[in-house]
Order: structure tokens, then C-alpha cells, then sequence
């Protein structure tokens, strides 16, 4: 029965094939729309997520808020270090890897200096740091080695340079084993780190590290400005937030002078942007499949009224309510189910020309697509129901009557 | 018991602020293997009897008992199912379904009746055998004559084996011939025993029947039956 009521919906479809499409075009759109939108923010959503992943795992920043230099001259002319309130010292901030679930501590002194090979010059970032930075920052070495616990202990004057760097000043050259100057101090460079790509628009490749112990004297500042921190776990990172900020309170004083940021609370961050994009621009698709609806609506009100001799035909035949009301609602829903998996088809396509258009991945979901086809046929059911209802009404004899 | 019968039956159209008796107390009864000619001049209310009889609507007020149910009070969706077991239809402008062919056509009853697709096409196909239409299971409507859809319309009337065939000005819309074709068989399935009841101003389908009901302004004025000698 039910496939007899497909045929003969399929008939009729086949029977308007201009007015047919024209009528599925609605839902056709709104479906790709759905597809190639939604795919769009998943890629999008996707490629930060990797990005904000790339950056360390179980990462946990803390940055310091005040200015380091005006502390550096009180600290190298007395004695006894002593900063103002707002301010870490290296010794502070490595004690942090004795607080249980911290897996590795990585202190940063941050500043900017003038490297220099040969006649080529140029300024960009200086890292003073310990072995831990390579791990805890998810770097990958190109040649050489890391900074090690000895250079630190040493006061060694050895440099790991970021891979753009590294083309800055030696080109096509190997840098390792050779000399650089920082500031006007010699340097010798003991490894490359392998490019890592920028995060969120800035790169993190254009950087110099050297011993925390021997930028001290190079940036002539004692304060660290940045903590990064590996969690032991992922599951540890939310007690431990808590037992950071403590410690953090008693030794700045106020908690507008330092900020903890966790990678997981970025993510969570950038993830409900996402989602919120992602529902914005499927409501917008989606309400195009309404539209869509409604045109089937129409044509369906039409073809109720062009048919009204066939229906008191099979009504005189002995076609029941239900038969009538079936077979209508089965050619909207067929109609309606035809568009979304014509839709599926050209919102891949859209995704896949617009993924090589931006340069970006477009993330085809089969959930996505299943929920729009879902949708769609929905969208027939309810906009067939009114149409076909009143096809089934109809009494056979008025029925008749009409030519 | 007759296998039809109406007892008083009236019907009536609001048409504005006007009322228009259509009938005005009907009664009569029809037996199994009966061949009623039911005459009368355009504007007599036979039309109107033939919708009733059919059950394509209800006599008020009036009583109508078929095959010893009474369906004057059903609704529309109870009396679909009584339609689908008693009635089959042959109309004047034959109401075939275009987009079908003849043998799908002749299936639609089965169809409603819930009978699975092979049998409806052997069916379909055995129907129109009985009115000489074997080789022409495959042509829609539109390529066959006159006489032919009609004779598709009998194999359709006939094919779920209704007790009563009820035809309405079968012969008005087909030339002479085709006609008398059409007579034939209506004849052959009375033989059989079918009980047909054919709605006409045509005095010769008249002469065929063995019983003529004649109707004027909503009324039996005449009843007898013909003898074929």
C-alpha cells in the first residue's frame, strides 16, 4: 500500500517535473545553506580548537600585570632582591612546581632585543626560560638541543632559536654550533625549534630563548612576567587552579595583579562563541527551509484544487480519509525528502568549492546533514498536513461536480 | 429482503435564502439480480437519488438500508468503506484518472480494498478480459475511444465485486454503436447475476432493463417492468 502511495506520489512529481523542482528549490536551498554554513563554523571552530590545543597541553598561564623595569634597578643595586607588591621572582615562581599535580613549571622573562650574525640584524622576542619551556609549550625540535638544567645553573651564554628566526638570521644555513650576538653580547646557538604556525594571529615561531639565569643580566630585569604550567593531568587542572590562586594572592596581594588563565576555560571560551555561531547561522538556514515549507504549501493548496475531480473519483472508488489524506501528505513529504537530499548534495558542493575559496576547512558533519534531511521532511510534514487534510475533506459529491 | 431500499427519502439544498426540494419522499426497493433503469427528464432529481443510492451522501430525512445495513445516518468517513463493498460506479464522462493506464485504472478499487499489488494486476487484467479489453492493459485513457474508457470504467465497477453496479448516463457521452456495445454488456453481467441500477434518459438502455423507475420533480411517478419477449 505505502509503496503503491510512493508511486503514485512519484507520478504526479514526475508528471509537473518544472513545477516540482521549482518547488523543491526552497527546501533544496535551505538545506545546502544549512550545510555549507554550519560546515563552515565547524571548520572555523575546529582549526581555533587546534590552534589553542597546539599551544601546550594541560597549559595553565599566569601572567604577572605590572611593567617589570622599574623593579630591575632596585633588584640588581640591593642586595637583597626585593620587588614591589605585583611582581615574581624566578625563585617564587619555580617553587610553583613543588604544588602537587604541577607537572613542569616554565618561568618566562620577557623582553624584546636586537639579534645579530654577521652584518644581518633584526629585533624580535627574547625568552628567558628553563629546559621545561620546550615541553610545557608543545615545541618540536628542527636540530640541535634545548636549553638544559645546566646552561641554567651555568649562567651559559647559549640561544635555541624560533624557526623563523632562525631563517631571519642564517637564512638556508644550519645555525647550530654557530655564533649570534643578543644586545651585543655573544651568544652560541645550541638548537632550532621546528615551525609551530601561529595561534590566534600571532606567530609563534619569531622568538629567541636563552637561560632565565643569563637574560637577567641581558634584559637587566629580574621579575618573571609569564608562568607556564603543565598540569599532570586534565582532571587536575581544577583543583590545582584554586591552590595556584592562593599562592598567587600571598605573594602579588591582589588578584588584579595577576591573571590565570587555564587552556581548557579558552577553549570553553572559544567553543560557546562557536556554538553560538553555529546556532546563529543554522537559524538563518533554517528559516529559509521554512520558507521553503511554505512554498510546498502553496503548490500542494494548488494541486488540491487542480485535482478535486481525481479525489472524488477515488473517494466514489472507495478511497477512505486516510488513503486521500496519505497520499497527498506522502507527495509533500516525497517532494520535501527529494529537495533535502538534492540540498545535501549542493551544500557539500558549496562547502567544498568555498573550503578551497577561503583557504579553510569546511567540516562536513553526517549529523548536520541527517538533522537538515530530518528537518526538511518535517518541514513537509507539517506544511503537507493543512493541503492534504483538506484534500481528504472533501465531499464526493462537490467533488464531482467540478470539471 | 431487497438488497436496496429506501423508504421516504427526501433531500433538500439551501441554495441562499431559497430551499430546493430535490425529493420529496422516495421509497422503493430493488432486489439482488435486478436491472433498474431509473428515467426522468433533466432537473427530476435523479442525480441526486443516484449520489444516495451510491453512498456518496445521505438521504435527510429518509431511511436507506443496503444489503440490510442501514446507512442513512453515516458519516462521510464510514461511508467510504460501505462504497469500497457494494457500489461499483460507472460514470456518464467515464472519470478515468489521466496520469493512469487502463490497467491501473481498473486496480484503484482493489487498491482501497487493501489487496496486494500482484493480485490487483491479475485482477485488473482479468476485468477488462470480461468487457474485451486484454490487449489494452497498457494504454492510458487518452489513447483509447470513447466506447473503450467507458468499457474500462465497467471492467473498474466490476473488478472488486461489488453487489451492486450503479451507472449514471453511461451511454450519454458515447456515439450509437459504442452504445449498443455497452448495453451488451450490461446484459451479460445481469446474466451472471450482478444487480445493476443505470440512471438514464436514453429510452433504449431503457428497453434493456427489466425494470423502469420513472422519476419527475422528486417523485416515483411510474414502476413497471419490461417484458422481453
Amino acid at each position: 500500500m505505502l509503496s503503491q502511495t510512493l508511486k503514485v506520489a512519484m507520478k504526479s512529481i514526475w508528471a509537473q517535473k518544472m513545477r516540482s523542482l521549482l518547488t523543491m528549490l526552497g527546501v533544496i536551498i535551505g538545506v545546502a545553506a544549512v550545510i555549507a554554513l554550519i560546515g563552515l563554523a565547524r571548520g572555523a571552530s575546529a582549526s581555533i580548537s587546534s590552534q589553542i590545543q597546539g599551544l601546550g597541553s594541560n597549559l595553565i598561564v599566569i601572567k604577572t600585570n605590572q611593567a617589570p623595569g622599574a623593579a630591575a634597578l632596585s633588584a640588581s643595586s640591593a642586595a637583597a632582591p626585593l620587588l614591589p607588591p605585583g611582581q615574581l621572582t624566578p625563585n617564587e615562581a619555580l617553587s610553583l612546581g613543588q604544588v602537587p599535580g604541577i607537572a613542569a613549571v616554565a618561568p618566562v622573562m620577557a623582553g624584546t632585543a636586537t639579534f645579530g650574525v654577521g652584518a644581518t640584524s633584526s629585533a624580535a622576542g627574547l625568552v628567558g626560560t628553563n629546559a621545561s619551556y620546550q615541553p610545557v609549550m608543545n615545541y618540536q625540535l628542527a636540530a640541535g638541543r634545548f636549553l638544559s638544567p645546566l646552561d641554567i645553573a651555568s649562567d651559559a651564554n647559549v640561544a635555541v632559536l624560533g624557526s623563523q628566526e632562525a631563517t631571519t638570521l642564517f637564512g638556508a644555513a644550519d645555525p647550530v654550533g654557530n655564533s649570534m650576538t643578543i644586545d651585543g653580547v655573544p651568544f652560541q646557538v645550541i638548537g632550532v625549534l621546528a615551525p609551530k604556525g601561529s595561534a590566534l594571529g600571532q606567530s609563534q615561531d619569531s622568538f629567541v630563548a636563552i637561560p632565565w639565569s643569563v637574560a637577567e643580566s641581558v634584559l637587566g630585569q629580574t621579575s618573571i612576567s609569564t608562568i607556564y604550567l603543565s598540569a599532570r593531568s586534565s582532571a587536575a587542572i581544577a583543583p590545582l587552579t584554586t591552590r595556584l590562586d592562593l599562592k598567587l594572592l600571598t605573594w602579588l596581594g591582589s588578584a588584579a595583579n595577576f591573571s590565570l588563565t587555564t587552556q581548557s576555560q579558552i577553549l570553553s571560551t572559544l567553543n560557546s562563541i562557536t556554538t553560538t555561531m553555529q546556532m546563529v547561522l543554522g537559524g538563518i538556514a533554517g528559516i529559509s527551509l521554512v520558507v521553503g515549507g511554505i512554498g510546498i504549501m502553496n503548490i500542494m493548496l494548488v494541486s488540491v484544487t487542480e485535482r478535486t475531480r481525481e479525489i472524488g473519483i477515488r473517494k466514489a472508488i472507495g478511497a477512505s480519509y486516510l488513503a486521500i489524506m496519505s497520499q497527498f501528505l506522502v507527495e509533500s513529504l516525497t517532494l520535501s525528502g527529494l529537495g533535502g537530499i538534492l540540498g545535501i548534495g549542493l551544500g557539500t558542493a558549496i562547502s567544498e568549492v568555498l573550503g578551497h575559496a577561503l583557504g579553510t576547512v569546511v567540516a562536513f558533519s553526517p549529523t548536520t546533514a541527517l538533522l537538515a534531511f530530518a528537518f526538511s521532511l518535517g518541514v513537509g510534514l507539517i506544511f503537507g498536513l493543512w493541503p492534504a487534510s483538506r484534500a481528504a475533506g472533501l465531499h464526493p459529491v462537490d467533488a464531482l461536480r467540478i470539471d | 429482503m431487497p438488497l436496496i431500499e429506501l423508504q421516504a427519502v427526501e433531500k433538500s439544498y439551501k441554495m441562499g435564502t431559497q430551499t430546493l426540494h430535490v425529493l420529496k419522499g422516495v421509497s422503493l426497493a430493488i432486489n439482488q439480480g435486478d436491472y433498474v433503469a431509473i428515467v426522468g427528464p433533466s432537473g427530476s432529481g435523479k442525480s441526486t437519488l443516484m449520489h444516495i443510492l451510491g453512498c456518496l451522501d445521505i438521504p435527510a430525512p429518509g431511511r436507506y438500508v443496503l444489503a440490510g445495513q442501514d446507512v442513512s445516518k453515516l458519516k462521510e468517513a464510514r461511508l467510504a468503506p460501505i462504497r469500497r463493498q457494494h457500489i461499483g460506479f460507472v460514470f456518464q464522462s467515464f472519470n478515468l484518472l489521466g496520469t493512469l493506464n487502463a490497467q491501473e485504472n481498473v486496480a484503484l478499487p482493489l487498491l482501497y480494498q487493501g489487496v496486494n499489488g500482484r493480485r490487483q494486476r491479475e485482477r485488473a487484467k482479468d476485468a477488462l478480459s470480461l468487457v474485451g479489453l486484454g490487449d489494452r492493459l497498457h494504454h492510458r485513457p487518452n489513447q483509447l475511444s470513447g466506447g473503450q474508457q467507458q468499457r474500462v470504467a465497467i471492467a473498474r465497477a466490476i473488478v472488486a465485486d461489488p453487489p451492486v453496479i450503479l451507472a449514471d448516463e453511461p451511454t450519454g457521452n458515447l456515439d450509437s454503436q459504442s452504445g449498443q456495445d455497452l448495453l451488451q454488456i450490461f446484459s451479460g453481467l445481469n446474466q451472471a447475476g450482478r444487480t445493476l441500477v443505470v440512471i438514464t434518459h436514453d429510452a433504449e438502455v431503457a428497453r434493456h432493463a427489466k425494470r423502469v423507475i420513472e422519476i419527475r420533480d422528486g417523485r416515483i411517478v411510474g414502476d413497471r417492468e419490461v417484458s422481453h419477449a
